[in-house]
């Protein structure tokens, strides 16, 4: 029994080798896709890697510590294109002919008022004509002489305590300096500790609500198995129509009259099927691990009965489709039409941040009836989410369900006579 | 001999249809054993239920004893089918799609290699064994078509038309590979078809099925000796039964009937028997000769004694194709 199942399932496959437009569709096809919208991305994330680049002229006429940090400060910043200057008014001419949308001016003795705890200020000098780049450069800036100011405010702090002390006033200078430079580095190191591992988080979203962190390798967790699980269902057409060819060429007859059963010729073609939707996701998601560094996840094991049992699915879908229809065109017409359709409600053509099974409210039920998403979610759970074997058997057993459902429908309703 | 096909009232019905009304009928071991018909007799619904392509309604039969209802599997072991459809996969080469069905009966390793060989060689395509059959003329496609039911050496070979559109020298070659397979190997053949010289040729019994009966079997000789020595229909402007009566009774004439046309109803006792009005184009007697031309001779000189004008005139050799005519009243191929 076993072995006419796996005569027929090689059968399949040497058809299938020798149909090169199928083969295209089904390999090519989705690789082209997947390396233009990968490339894409990729190219999109290069971008936001290297942000918004704004020309800045500083001009550091402070003499003392806080000047020269805070110009060390601005050159870190990879948004901000920094040129220094000798004077202020050479700073400004840039900025007055549009070359540089702001110009910095850290003034004299701006240490020594920071440390006297006196006002002082740091002119920002912006082009009005580039007011979204003057709003970056004052945002940095605040945030640069945040630093500072803090500092200024905590040497003021503890020196006024310490001066209210009797053990102070009775110090020699040098105590008095060193004494306060303890106590200062003992708050700061604090304070730097506290800005490490804030008591509250808080995580940057875009506008769809999706966590950006982990990057563009962790949204290929996501789009790489989409374009997988959309490709894979594309062998629904072509072997519903194998079935059904069968019994249009006459060859079915010979296999009915020979000593098979009808499930050894629908097992063996689809095991054949599940050979070739196995082979998809191993080269596409190969491709995507290979050129596009998309995690395989914590259990790389997993996607192995993973993909057995989504190729399953797809192969078994394309015999019921078979068993329900009357020609091989209008299988083939049906089962491509069925693998867009359930791809789009399943979550795998407009990607989202998460998959679909994940969206609350009518669509998200609706992409629960698909295993298109279920697959999906299995797939970015293992890849993206580093889940186990055992938190993806949830979705495996749907899938499993829903294979074993097709397939029985199959078995029950193809007419293997005329 | 032993019988290796036995069939009893076999029936199948599509529906209200019925294709097959119960047939009966046994194959030697050895034998090679025809069914000829028209397109649409049953011929290819009978071949299916033997082979288990599809289920009988009613009636059994039994193949190298094995029940067909209860024991089909093993059946079919001993089966081989040619179907009359070019049942193969065009992508693939002879010997793949060879390789492919050998595999299905169980064959591996040295011995579906060694039945390959053999199969290509009694068809004559060992030298394009590696080609796509796509690229393979019709005729040849119908050889791998028949090396696919022999790969597996059944005991039993049903040829469904296996002829139908091939050349004269492919079917030439067909008919030798079924002689050569009966002959060398004893296989026994059930071959069907709607071409009366290739049964004639290639069988030594036949079974004359039409709109699902068997309406007559027997060996091809004396199938044709129901005509004796052959048939002549006579076209007349009247007749009537008393006329066809007078006709049977002359020398070396054996039946006179009237052809497609009900007779007139019999006279009444003391009554005059009336004629068969004529049509148009009048009407015509056939007349069973036990000699054929000195029959031509006396109804055309009856004929003229009584003044009866004869309009047409038809010789018919005694031969299957005779035979089915006169049984049914059609030609073969209509």
């Amino acid at each position: 029994m076993f072995k006419n199942t796996l005569a027929i399932a090689w059968k399949e496959i040497q058809l299938m080798l020798k149909d090169r437009g199928s083969l295209a569709i089904l390999f090519l096809l989705p690789l082209l896709f997947g390396a233009v919208y990968g490339g894409m991305n990729l190219k999109f994330a290069d971008t936001d890697d290297a942000g918004i680049l704004v020309r800045v002229g500083v001009v550091n006429l402070d003499t003392g510590i806080f000047g020269e940090e805070i110009t060390a400060a601005l050159h870190t910043i990879d948004e901000l294109q920094i040129t220094d200057y000798e004077t202020a008014a050479e700073a400004e001419a840039p900025v007055a002919t549009g070359e540089a949308a702001a110009a910095i001016v850290i003034p004299a003795g701006f240490t020594e008022q920071v440390n006297a705890y006196t006002p002082t200020e740091i002119e920002v000098i912006v082009d009005p004509a580039q007011p979204e780049s003057a709003s970056i450069v004052t945002g940095i800036m605040n945030q640069v002489v945040d630093e500072a100011t803090i500092w200024g405010e905590i040497q003021y702090g503890i020196r006024a305590v310490l001066e209210d002390s009797d053990a102070f006033t009775t110090a020699s200078p040098e105590q008095q300096q060193a004494f306060a430079a303890q106590n200062l580095g003992v708050i700061m190191t604090q304070l730097n500790e506290m800005r490490r591992n804030p008591a509250i988080a808080v995580v940057s979203e875009d506008l769809e609500g999706a966590t950006i962190e982990g990057g563009i390798e962790i949204f290929f967790a996501l789009m790489f198995p989409g374009l997988t699980v959309m490709f894979v269902f594309f062998i629904v057409g072509v072997c519903a129509a194998s079935l059904l060819n069968e019994r249009e060429a006459g060859t079915l007859r010979r296999l009915l009259a020979a000593p098979l059963t009808p499930s050894a010729i629908i097992g063996g073609k689809t095991l054949a099927y599940m050979a070739l939707a196995c082979a998809q996701v191993v080269v596409l998601l190969g491709v995507a691990a290979i050129f596009f560094n998309m995690p395989l996840g914590a259990s790389p094991l997993a996607l192995l009965p993973l993909t057995v049992i989504l190729a399953f699915v797809a192969a078994a879908m394309g015999m019921m489709i078979a068993a329900l229809s009357k020609t091989p065109k209008q299988a083939d017409t049906t089962g491509t039409v069925l693998g867009f359709v359930l791809a789009g409600i399943g979550g795998c053509i407009a990607m989202g941040p998460t998959p679909l099974t994940r969206t609350t409210g009518f669509i998200g039920i609706l992409s629960k009836l698909t295993p298109h998403a279920h697959a999906l979610e299995a797939y970015y759970s293992l890849m993206g989410e580093n889940a186990t074997f055992v938190q993806v058997l949830p979705e495996m057993g749907i899938l499993l369900a829903m294979g074993l459902l097709f397939f029985t429908i199959a078995a029950w309703r193809f007419r293997f006579t005329d | 001999m032993a019988a290796i096909l036995e069939v009893e009232n076999l029936s199948k019905k599509f529906g209200e249809f019925e294709a097959v009304k119960g047939v009966s009928f046994a194959v030697e071991e050895g034998e090679v054993f025809g069914l000829l018909g028209p397109n649409g007799a049953g011929k290819t619904t009978t071949i299916s239920m033997l082979t288990g392509v599809l289920p009988p309604s009613a009636g059994a039969a039994r193949v190298g004893g094995y029940d067909i209802r209860a024991e089909m599997h093993e059946a079919k072991k001993i089966n081989g089918l040619v179907p009359q459809d070019l049942a193969l996969y065009p992508t693939l080469s002879a010997r793949a799609n060879l390789n492919f069905f050998g595999r299905i009966y169980g064959l591996q390793g040295k011995d579906l290699k060694e039945r390959v060989s053999d199969v290509l060689r009694i068809v004559s395509l060992t030298e394009r064994a590696d080609q796509r059959i796509e690229t393979f003329s019709g005729g040849m496609k119908r050889r791998v078509n028949i090396a696919a039911g022999l790969v597996h050496q059944p005991r039993l070979l049903f040829l469904d038309e296996p002829t139908v559109g091939v050349d004269p020298q492919s079917r030439n070659h067909i008919f030798e590979s079924v002689q050569r397979l009966n002959r060398e190997r004893g296989m026994s053949i059930i071959y069907t078809s709607h071409y009366m010289e290739e049964v004639e040729l290639l069988c030594s019994r036949v079974a004359i099925i039409d709109e699902g009966r068997i309406i007559a079997l027997d060996t091809i000789k004396n199938l044709i000796a129901l005509l004796g020595g052959g048939v002549i229909n006579v076209g007349l402007t009247r007749a009537n039964e008393a006329l066809l009566a007078q006709l049977a009774a002359l020398p070396a004439v054996k039946e006179a009937a009237l052809i497609s046309q009900p007779l007139a109803p019999p006279p009444g006792e003391g009554a005059e028997p009336k004629e068969r009005p004529a049509s148009a184009s009048g009407v015509t007697v056939k007349i069973v000769a036990e000699h054929s031309q000195q029959a031509v001779v006396n109804v055309i000189g009856f004929l003229n004694g009584r003044d009866i004008t004869l309009t047409s005139l038809e010789i018919l050799e005694p031969n299957l194709e005779s035979v089915f005519l006169h049984l049914t009243g059609k030609k073969l191929r209509e």
